[in-house]
């Protein structure tokens, strides 16, 4: 009793401290970090709800520092075998039904992935939002014990980017709670909510979120994280157009 | 004929030169305008023939929220049934179905994103031009499967020709991954950027099977001969589609509301100039029936002084305007229908029309619309502009004093 | 009874600053089937009168009364509608519709006036007949002598059978034989219908075939003599 009672009094101070100290640049920088980790390997299953059909689907995900991102299919069995492969901001797909890897024009990336209502930048877990934008922190709050930064992201003038604003609520945890892309008529398209946070390879961790558009309430993607390991060996030519084309 | 009337009809031919000009420049102003308006008609169904014969066509049979939405699973089940259907039903015109999905496009070098189209080779060059504007290679046969045609541009941004081989990725109707190869057999090219950039077509068949589509596909096309054919064409087609409550009918205006709108706007600035024709007659009119109630101010004077009403004075007047606005009509009428007549028949085309025509497919020669509509409608104006033009002066006449009138020089 | 009767009649112009007595407390009785003329110098007021009688002009005062006409009292359309059925004028320039013929000239008069269609034939041909131009009905009036005109309107006049005849100067642009016939049938029209003539001349062979000569002067009678009418100097 007293521990937690201790820890939550740590966790209160250290929070209020972080606050006065961090930075928004530093709490996006650990958010990104504390999903990512150096290395990272999922698995995660995705639904996608639309108002008269509903599709599951399974993959398994790695990621390696801020620019590798690999997202491979795993079912249904009709699917398994595609694969998606981002690294320093490109993007490839492959498809065994064809056997071929194909590159995703930079002019595609923001179309959606898979009919899925993430779009394929969504999908690459990039980090760009690390260094084309500019943070700032607009407020803060309290939940379930947590300190909730509230940050605002702003694309620089040059960035080559759709949106015209993003929020981000971000635990003192670094757990995303919410992710909001606004339009540049400043007005929400979509936002990414975490449903469930869970503790997994020792980090906290949104093991259910939700994409869904502002405009229809009944059409959302889901993607739950049924397992992670953070921080392992990866092989060396993971992220390689070779492997992609090559699934295990 | 009545004494009036044949008063009225005397009087017009007092100053014959000067009742000839006016008809003459009536005439002129009819014969002009049955010509322009005819014109105007015959190139907006030109227009509208040539832009819904490129690819649209003039009715459509499609899913509910298709037109807005274009989502892959508003789709129509057994889709070729339902075109073979209506064809017979129809029995004018050509019906072809097709399907679309959004796809990525990607050649060993390039890859781009490009809205796939699903056609059925026999029946596509029925309701579409883009067919017979094969450059390279040729169009698809009907027993084609893992083939395509592609749009000059598109292939040139790919750095594909003929023989090589175009990988899609896409999403299928039950969302799954959807992917294909097919082999460039024909490149299309019409000169117009937006088209030779867009269009990619394959096998319907084919691509029903790459898109997870059962036999399902988006859009029955109909091509009429004419735009008077398509009320009838839709009630047929609302008749078939009545027992599934998920298929709409769209008309061509519906599918390209630009181009009611550009006609509109085009309709407009056309009216302008025939406003100024037809106020520029009335003021002739106007000036012809000014000098000749002013010239006769001492006889109207008199006939008021036997005791005929100023009424009956302008009513006289108007008897005139109309005989000489009758013949103005009647006289333009029969010249302008002649000679628009003859180039309905014969064509009209500006210099160079012909070759420009021959490269986008397109018929080289306009021809007037000879109708009821573009024959008298000028002419109507006219008419009632020059009835118009003698109010004035008529009104004039319901201000006269006899004593002074007959002073009147 | 009298045909026209004027009381203290009173009509001034205004011509620029300048104000023309046109009418001045002028006094007349003219009994049914008389034949008058009225005389004077040009500006004596003759031509006002004639007009105030045939209500084409309204006096500024005193009441004027035709047949059963309270003249002064009517507005403009029952003007119209009198003149149209109970006066006949005859202008000085005979002012005949050039595009329409003889016959046409008169008819039209009477289609104005209402009458039937059927009856206008006729009744055209007898008055046209009654003035002398039998043969002629075809002619328009540019085919035909001033007096021959004149005679037309003499018809138009005469075509619906008007009690009364208002002439003003109807011999002014006539030769003396024209002028002469033109009074002759006057003459004749006044004994053999009794209509009353009044003839508003300065011409002094006109003024030979009244029975009452009055004689104007700046808009007051100044005589008004019965006398024996002669024939006109041939």
């Amino acid at each position: 009793m007293w521990k937690s009672v201790v820890a939550g009094a740590v966790l209160l101070c250290s929070a209020t401290a972080v606050s006065q100290e961090i930075t928004a640049d530093d709490v996006i920088r650990k958010a990104m970090d504390n999903y990512r980790g150096l290395t990272s390997h999922g698995q995660m299953s995705m639904t996608i709800h639309r108002q008269d059909w509903q599709r599951e689907m399974a993959m398994n995900t790695w990621t390696e520092g801020d620019k590798r991102t690999l997202v491979r299919v795993t079912a249904p069995a009709k699917d398994a075998g595609n694969g998606t492969l981002s690294v320093d901001g490109n993007m490839w797909t492959y498809s065994p039904k064809v056997n071929r890897v194909i590159k995703v024009p930079a002019s595609m990336m923001s179309q959606n992935w898979m009919g899925s209502d993430f779009s394929n930048k969504d999908v690459s877990k990039d980090t760009d939002i690390i260094d084309q934008y500019q943070h700032q922190l607009v407020g803060n709050y309290e939940q379930d014990g947590h300190h909730v930064f509230v940050i605002q992201s702003i694309p620089h003038e040059e960035a080559a980017v759709v949106w015209g604003k993003e929020v981000l609520h971000i635990r003192d945890d670094w757990v995303i709670l919410e992710h909001q892309f606004w339009d540049q008529d400043d007005t929400r398209v979509k936002t990414l909510r975490t449903l469930e946070i869970r503790e997994m390879d020792g980090r906290n961790v949104a093991t259910v979120i939700r994409m869904g558009k502002e405009d229809a309430t009944d059409e959302w993607t889901e993607v739950r994280t049924t397992l992670v390991d953070f921080d392992i060996e990866l092989p060396e030519n993971l992220f390689t157009l070779s492997n992609l084309r090559n699934p295990r | 004929m009545n004494l009036t009337w044949r008063l009225a009809w005397r009087n017009l031919w007092r100053h014959s030169r000067r009742t000839w000009l006016t008809v003459g420049a009536m005439v002129f102003c009819n014969v002009l305008l049955i010509f322009l308006i005819s014109l105007q008609l015959g190139s907006y169904q030109m227009m509208i023939d040539n832009s819904l014969a490129a690819y649209t066509g003039h009715v459509q049979i499609q899913h509910r929220g298709y037109l807005e939405q274009q989502r892959m699973r508003q789709s129509i089940p057994e889709i070729s049934a339902l075109a073979d259907e209506l064809r017979t039903t129809l029995g004018q015109g050509d019906v072809a179905a097709r399907g679309m999905a959004f796809a990525l496009a990607s050649s060993r070098e390039r890859s781009f994103g490009v809205l796939l189209s699903g056609v059925q080779a026999s029946y596509e060059p029925g309701v579409s031009t883009f067919p017979g504007l094969i450059r390279q290679g040729r169009y698809l046969n009907p027993g084609d499967s893992e083939h395509i045609v592609v749009g000059a541009v598109l292939a040139q941004n790919l750095k594909v020709g003929l023989g090589d081989e175009i990988t899609f990725i896409g999403s299928g109707r039950d969302g799954s991954f959807a992917a294909g190869v097919a082999v460039v057999v024909g490149i299309l090219e019409s000169g117009m950027e937006e088209i030779d950039r867009s269009v990619a077509q394959v096998p319907l068949a084919w691509f029903q099977q790459m898109f997870s589509m059962g036999e399902g596909g988006h859009a029955v096309v109909v091509r009429l001969p004419g735009l008077e054919q398509v009320p009838a064409a839709l009630a047929t087609a609302w008749t078939l589609v009545e027992k599934s409550p998920d298929l709409v009918v769209h008309d061509w205006d519906a599918m390209q509301p630009g181009l009611r709108q550009a006609i509109a706007s085009d309709m407009a600035s056309g009216w302008f100039m025939y406003a100024v024709l037809i106020i520029l007659v009335a003021f002739s009119v106007l000036n012809t029936q000014l000098m000749s109630v002013l010239e006769r101010t001492r006889e109207f004077g008199v006939m008021l002084a036997l005791g005929m009403r100023p009424v009956q004075l302008a009513r006289l007047i108007g008897m005139e305007t109309l005989l000489m606005s009758g013949l103005g009509m009647a006289l333009g009428v029969a010249l302008g229908s002649v000679l628009t007549w003859y180039l309905s028949v014969a064509g009209f085309a500006y210099p160079g029309m012909e070759e420009l025509g021959a490269k986008f497919n397109m018929p080289g020669r306009m021809y007037p619309e000879v109708s009821l509509l573009s024959l008298l409608w000028g002419p109507a104006v006219v008419f009632l502009g020059g009835l118009l033009a003698a109010v004035y002066p008529a009104l004039r006449l319901l201000r006269l004093v006899p004593v002074a009138a007959m002073r009147a020089a | 009874m009298s045909a026209i009767s004027c009381r203290r009649l009173c009509k001034t112009f205004r011509q620029g600053e300048e104000v023309i007595i046109g009418l001045d407390q002028v006094d007349l009785d003219v009994e049914e089937g008389s034949f008058v003329c009225l005389s004077g110098p040009s500006g004596s007021g003759k031509t006002t009168l004639l007009n105030a009688m045939g209500g084409l002009d309204t006096p500024d005062e005193g009441e004027i009364t035709v047949g059963q006409y309270r003249v002064d009292q009517l507005s403009k359309s029952e003007l119209a509608d009198m003149r149209l059925h109970s006066i006949g004028f005859v202008f000085q320039a005979y002012n005949l519709i050039p595009v329409l013929s003889a016959r046409e000239n008169v008819e039209f008069v009477m289609q104005v006036q209402g009458v039937p269609a059927a009856e206008r034939g006729v009744r055209v041909r007898e008055v046209l007949a009654e003035v002398g131009l039998q043969g002629l009905e075809g002619r328009l009036p540019g085919e035909m002598s001033g007096g021959q005109q004149q005679r037309v309107a003499v018809a138009r006049a005469i075509a619906n059978q008007p009690a009364l005849v208002l002439a003003d100067e109807p011999t002014a642009n006539l030769d003396t034989r024209s002028a002469a016939q033109l009074m002759d049938l006057f003459v004749s029209l006044n004994r053999d219908l009794g209509i009353t003539f009044v003839i508003a001349t300065h011409d002094t062979r006109v003024m030979n075939y009244a029975r009452r000569l009055i004689r104007m002067r700046d808009g007051k009678i100044v005589s008004d003599e019965r006398q024996q009418p002669q024939a006109m100097a041939q």
